[in-house]
Order: structure tokens, then C-alpha cells, then sequence
């Protein structure tokens, strides 16, 4: 007996870049996919700061110029006492328009043959006696129904339904998150359309950083995330309130859009699979834990897991070991850093002004007013180790 | 006196799904448009009102 109106190869919940790229795999291979947006909007609301790396976008798939607000050449970082860490790397990413990248996407995914539905919720998933999942539960404007499927994609970010319905335990504890609040700003003073600025001060922002990101001549992302755990009782919205007082002064730009949201702690493997519902992007927490960043880390999930899939379906004739084959890959290709950043992150939530002092005029040393073409984060980290040793003592409640 | 309940200002919230992430009783859902507190099942740990970026949720 069919379970749905119509039955596909995949489904895919949430069309953010990790559904997107997904969507874009799996339909390129021939696969029937559904692409399900909870939404009206693609790319709507925003949650996030649109900076990505040259690697992180290119990597994963050719960039379309229309998808770029600013290319970032620049970065300036301030430290609490007044130091600045200024580098120039010629091509050292981009800031994106996350609604165009993502309408960009879903419409390479729907001409390679995808069904697009939006403003369509994912209320629950269909399960077979022998626990694998068998379908999606839908409901598009009061119509309820089940899109059939041998494979879930789950790209529903940072609080995935569809992974708690697999069965996972997806509760963030508190001391595992940032919580972020951003606001997009026209006429801001000042703005360098390639240069990033990140602000570390205990008072601005406890556990996190602030950030100006531009978006072409006159528009900016400026922002901040702190961690809850280090916060107390203080809120990201109005820290970010104090924070623009001390940038911009008197001379406060217009706020066009505001965002807020969480950034979890990357988790290793343990939320990328459960049977035969693959969990990518936000909704795995694969975020880089000291800078917060996602985009690439869900893009690059969403192809591995769409090309997970196509083997699964293709040639591993439904056999479900072949799915394990996804965590595996990603933990070779980025468990290793993403290890590292976690580590670091233990040590950067319990550093006080003067130990962000000493690291950025370390790794100030090293870089300032040079021209760099790479930057090898591990690298980076170790020698603020070594300039500051007694960071290390910070380590030493590290729960792993 | 009442009871205490998890209160939400609607015009505050941001519907950015923090709140439901870190919510370990299902007491939180975000529809497509807007958030709904499921109080019955609300055991009032403060979780979301900790993780709330916008001061959205309240205690009282």
C-alpha cells in the first residue's frame, strides 16, 4: 500500500544550504527528491552573519557572482586593551546574500529535476515495524499528508524536529551554545567593503565576539554572540544595543532587518545519523566552535550526505551500513580541526581580558600588516599557547 | 498566588528556534510563523529563558 500521495527516493527537510546542496546531489544523480520548506520564502527568516570562506563556497560548489554582497581581502581584530591584529588575505572569502545563495541553490536543485514545496511543515516522520522510516508527515496550507521515501535528508538547523523524531536527543545544554543577536545596517560609518572586524572583550561580548560584516558599500551585518554559560543573566540584544554605542557613538546607523538565533557546539558524530535519516549542517551541530561559522560545514555535509544516498539507493541496494559511510567521511575530512576548535573553545570561554590581550598580540607577530594567502587555524592556536602558557592551566576542566 | 508559567512576548520573539533547541520537554514548538508554549508540558527549568537572545521568555 502506497503511503503517500506521491513516493520519492529522498526528502529533504529545511532548504538552507545544507538541504540545498543535498537537494542539488541527490537530483543531479537521478534520485526523486522532495525538497520541503517550512517557510514561504527560501532564504527567509536569516539566521546567520553570510561570511564564508574562498574554500569553504568554492570547494563545494561554482560560485555564482550573484550570490556575493562583499569580497573580504581584510581583517581586523581588536583586542580589550586596544591592540588591533590586521590581516590581508587577498582571498579570504566572501559575504554572502544568503536568500539569493539559497534561492540560487534551490533552483539549480528544481532544474536538475527536485521537487520544491514552501510554506509545507514536517509534523512527524513514518516509521516500519522494523524502525526504519519509510516517510515524512506534511502539512501544506491544513492539507496533511506523507511524502513516501527511502531516505530522510535532515536540514531543519539548529532546533531539528526531524532528528528528535528519529530518535535522537538533540537537547542543547546551555553551556554547549552561543546565543547571537544581529542587526543589518545601512549608512554605517566608516565601512571597508573587503575588511571583517571582530571585537573580543569579555565586557562586549562574555564568551563570543562582536562582528562588523559588510554587505557592498553601504550595508553591514553587525552583531554579537556570547555564551550564556559566561553571560549570566546578560542578553545578546542588548549587548548588541551597548556594543553599537561604543562603535558607531553618535552616529548610529539605520537598522534595516533584525536576526537572532543559536550556535551550538560541534558534537563529533553522534547527531549525523540515526537509521536511515541522515543529519546534516546546523541540525548536526557541524559549526566550527570558536568562530561560530556554518555555511561551509553544511555544505559540505549536504553533498556528502546526498552523495551518501545515491550509493545507498544506487548501488548498495537499501543496505543501511552503507549510510555509515557518511559520518565516516565527514569525520576524516573535518573531524580533526573541528576537534581542535572544540578544544580551543574550552579554553577561549574561561579567558580573561589580559589573556585575549596577550593572544592577539601574539598572533599579531605573526601576521600583522602581512599579506597572507593561508591561514592554518591549529597553527594559529598553538602559538598563542605557546606565547601564554598559562592558557593551557585553563584547559585543565575540559570535559570531553 | 498563581502559579509560576513560562511567559512569551510574542513581539519580542524572534521565532529563531533557540528557545525549542534547548528545550528538553517538548514544551516549545516553532511553526512556521510563530512560537507556541505548550505549558502542560513546561516543567519551568529555565533552559530557554537562559538561551533567549531577544528577553522574549519570562518566568513569572
Amino acid at each position: 500500500m502506497p503511503v503517500s500521495d506521491r513516493d520519492y527516493d529522498v526528502v529533504i527537510v529545511g532548504a538552507g544550504p545544507a538541504g540545498g546542496l543535498a537537494a542539488i546531489t541527490t537530483a543531479r544523480a537521478g534520485l526523486r527528491t522532495l525538497l520541503v520548506e517550512k517557510h514561504a520564502v527560501i532564504g527567509e527568516p536569516l539566521c546567520c552573519a553570510e561570511g564564508i570562506s574562498l574554500c569553504g563556497l568554492n570547494d563545494n560548489i561554482p560560485v555564482d557572482r550573484r550570490w556575493i554582497d562583499a569580497d573580504i581581502e581584510r581583517c581586523v581584530l581588536y583586542s580589550p586593551g586596544g591592540r588591533q591584529l590586521r590581516l590581508h588575505h587577498p582571498d579570504a572569502g566572501y559575504v554572502l546574500s544568503r536568500r539569493r545563495f539559497e534561492q540560487g541553490l534551490v533552483d539549480i536543485a528544481a532544474a536538475h529535476g527536485c521537487d520544491v514545496v514552501t510554506n509545507t511543515e514536517a509534523t512527524g516522520l513514518v516509521a516500519d515495524d522494523g524502525g526504519r522510516f519509510r516517510g515524512v508527515r506534511l502539512q501544506e496550507n491544513g492539507r496533511a499528508y506523507i511524502a513516501g521515501c527511502a531516505v530522510i535528508i535532515a536540514a531543519d538547523g539548529i532546533e531539528s524536529m526531524v532528528a528528535r523524531w528519529a530518535g535522537l536527543d538533540t537537547l542543547l545544554p546551555t553551556d554547549r551554545l552561543d546565543s547571537a543577536a544581529q542587526f543589518l545596517f545601512s549608512g554605517v560609518p566608516d565601512l571597508d567593503p573587503t575588511r571583517m572586524e571582530f571585537y573580543f572583550d569579555t565586557e562586549i561580548a562574555p564568551g563570543g565576539y562582536a562582528w562588523v560584516f559588510p554587505k557592498g558599500e553601504d550595508l553591514a551585518n553587525v552583531g554579537i554572540a556570547l555564551a550564556p554559560a559566561v553571560a549570566g543573566s546578560r542578553k545578546a540584544m542588548p549587548m548588541l544595543r551597548e556594543f553599537m554605542k561604543r562603535r558607531f557613538g553618535a552616529a548610529a546607523p539605520t537598522p534595516l532587518k533584525r536576526t537572532v538565533g543559536g550556535i551550538p557546539e560541534f558534537c563529533g558524530r553522534k547527531f549525523m545519523l540515526k537509521q536511515n535519516v541522515l543529519v546534516t549542517g546546523d541540525a548536526a551541530r557541524l559549526l566550527d566552535s570558536i568562530t561560530g561559522a556554518g555555511i561551509a560545514n553544511a555544505l559540505w555535509s549536504g553533498r556528502l550526505a546526498g552523495e551518501t544516498a545515491v550509493e545507498f539507493l544506487r548501488d548498495g541496494r537499501g543496505d543501511l551500513s552503507i549510510l555509515k559511510r557518511y559520518p565516516e567521511r565527514w569525520m576524516a575530512a573535518r573531524g580533526r580541526q573541528m576537534r581542535y576548535f572544540l578544544w580551543a573553545r574550552q579554553i577561549f570561554l574561561r579567558m580573561s581580558n589580559a589573556d585575549l590581550d596577550a593572544v592577539i598580540a601574539a598572533t599579531g607577530a605573526l601576521y600583522n600588516d602581512q599579506t597572507v594567502t593561508a591561514i592554518d587555524p591549529i597553527d594559529v592556536i598553538k602559538k598563542a599557547l605557546r606565547a601564554r602558557p598559562s592558557l593551557l592551566r585553563l584547559a585543565r576542566h575540559v570535559v570531553w | 498566588m498563581p502559579a509560576k508559567e513560562l511567559q512569551l512576548d510574542q513581539a519580542a520573539c524572534a521565532e529563531c528556534g533557540l528557545c525549542v533547541a534547548v528545550c528538553g520537554y517538548d514544551a516549545l514548538v516553532l511553526h512556521a510563523t510563530e512560537l507556541e508554549v505548550i505549558q502542560s508540558e513546561c516543567v519551568l527549568c529555565d533552559a530557554c529563558v537562559i538561551a533567549c537572545p531577544t528577553e522574549a521568555l519570562t518566568i513569572e
